[in-house]
């Protein structure tokens, strides 16, 4: 893994530990959700995301993108998505958050709300779309999911500063 | 407002900055995304490593499920523990229910003993005029008496007073709906009496100590024994005839006195059940 270089000296193995462990505990945390969710159209919040544009915005010099790549395959084998599908979608989406991760932590916190739930519209838009059937309460299950998701990002981003604060030495 | 000024600084030179993150670095990684994605849709090769994986992580999968299971196990012990609780709290108070309907049985049984013999008290009387009553309160001091609250129009002038052990005493005074009762073992009560055994007439006498009499005033050579039974004689009208009054406790003898002392057990409790029978002699 290339990206794990030691080239930057923050990159410590505490800082590496606690991304991958929060990012498995998403991944944990979405397919339990989905197993909950099943009977509302098998959609939930993506908790794994949302976790991953943090520590993009957080610590992009230290994250990399081996953990999208990894987050991805665990989500794919969780939820039986096709292998790559999540995989794809979080390297785009941290390749964009990581270009611009300046702006985005320049944003208040309603902003922030605000481009996650459309992060999240485009996410699950894609997925549907491509990779399960569509209808109009699969509409309703997104736009649901979403404005969810831009309540949940703000106790998200102050549980993950604290772990940051705490754990990682970046 | 100085910090939202300073934000709004930060996000103005924020806008014309970008990361280190070049497109370059990640389009090899969505290249082998993409040729994953390609070879599983294809090949189905994923299916395998989604079944060793899934073997592998056979417990995680059903940690859901036990958790699901285990919430609905609790939440069913919660809610039977809640309905045992409020089947346990309904029949408390059938419990206190069914004891507050017993108490009050046992206090009808009582009055109908009381009544019942009351009304055999009641046969040996004239039956002329006759009162029940409830006792409301008595007192031993300054001296013995008894308050029985009886009907507001009824005249209990001169009657003498039942409770269900027997004669206890007469009608001292009478106003409104209450009744002053005097017992039988005041001090200055004296009561025509004669023993069951030999006729002989004698006064008993009250000592206001309750069941405790004296007979005074009989000679040595009386016809007397412990354990006599003696009765009301009727004499001087005030009591009616052949009612139980006591027994005879104990006799004694003084060298200076020709006369006998003789202490006397009476029959009637003088507070005991809660009906008075008042009636003239």
């Amino acid at each position: 893994m290339a990206y794990f270089s030691s080239k930057n000296p923050n990159k410590t193995l505490s800082t590496q530990l606690t991304i991958g462990i929060s990012l498995i505990l998403g991944v944990f945390f979405q397919s339990f959700l989905n197993f909950f969710s099943y009977e509302i159209y098998g959609s939930s919040i993506p908790i794994t995301l949302m976790i991953l544009i943090y520590w993009n915005i957080a610590l992009p010099k230290n994250i990399g993108l081996s953990w999208s790549f990894i987050s991805g395959i665990l989500l794919d084998l969780n939820l039986g998505y096709f292998l790559g599908t999540h995989v794809i979608l979080f390297l785009f989406i941290s390749y964009l958050t990581q270009r611009y991760f300046h702006r985005i932590r320049a944003m208040f916190q309603i902003q922030q709300s605000i481009l996650i739930a459309t992060i999240v519209i485009l996410y699950l838009l894609i997925l549907y779309v491509f990779f399960q059937e569509f209808s109009f309460f699969v509409i309703l299950a997104i736009i649901f999911n979403s404005l969810i998701s831009a309540l949940v990002w703000p106790i998200l981003f102050g549980l993950l500063r604290l772990i940051r604060r705490k754990y990682t030495h970046a | 407002m100085v910090k939202e000024h300073k934000q709004a600084v930060i996000a103005q030179k924020a806008i014309f900055t970008t990361g280190s993150m070049r497109l370059s670095r990640v389009v090899p990684s969505i290249l082998l995304a993409i040729l994953i994605l390609a070879v599983d849709v294809r090949f189905n090769m994923g299916e395998k490593i989604k079944i060793y994986v899934g073997f592998a992580t056979e417990p995680i999968i059903y940690i859901p499920q036990f958790i699901r299971g285990g919430w609905i196990s609790l939440s069913d012990y919660f809610k039977d523990r809640e309905i045992l609780q409020n089947e346990i709290l309904r029949l408390k108070k059938d419990i206190d229910s069914q004891k507050f309907n017993l108490v009050n049985y046992e206090k009808v049984l009582q009055e109908n003993v009381e009544l019942k013999k009351l009304l055999g008290f009641l046969e040996q009387t004239s039956k002329k005029n006759y009162i029940y009553g409830e006792i409301e309160e008595i007192n031993y001091a300054p001296k013995p008496s008894m308050t029985v609250g009886i009907d507001r129009n009824q005249k209990a002038d001169q009657m003498i007073a039942f409770n269900w052990t027997g004669l206890i005493g007469s009608v001292e005074l009478s106003a409104g709906s209450k009744v002053e009762i005097k017992p039988i073992f005041a001090e200055d009560s004296q009561i025509p009496i004669k023993n069951r055994r030999t006729n002989s007439n004698m006064i008993l006498v009250g000592t206001d100590v309750p069941q405790n009499f004296l007979i005074k005033g009989l000679k040595k050579n009386e016809d007397i024994i412990p354990g006599d039974k003696l009765v009301t004689s009727g004499l001087g009208k005030k009591y009616p005839k052949g009612i139980n009054v006591g027994i005879v406790n104990k006799i004694s003898e003084t060298t200076n006195n020709e006369f006998l002392e003789i202490e006397v057990l009476g029959t009637a409790e003088f507070s005991s059940g809660d009906q008075i029978l008042l009636t003239l002699p």
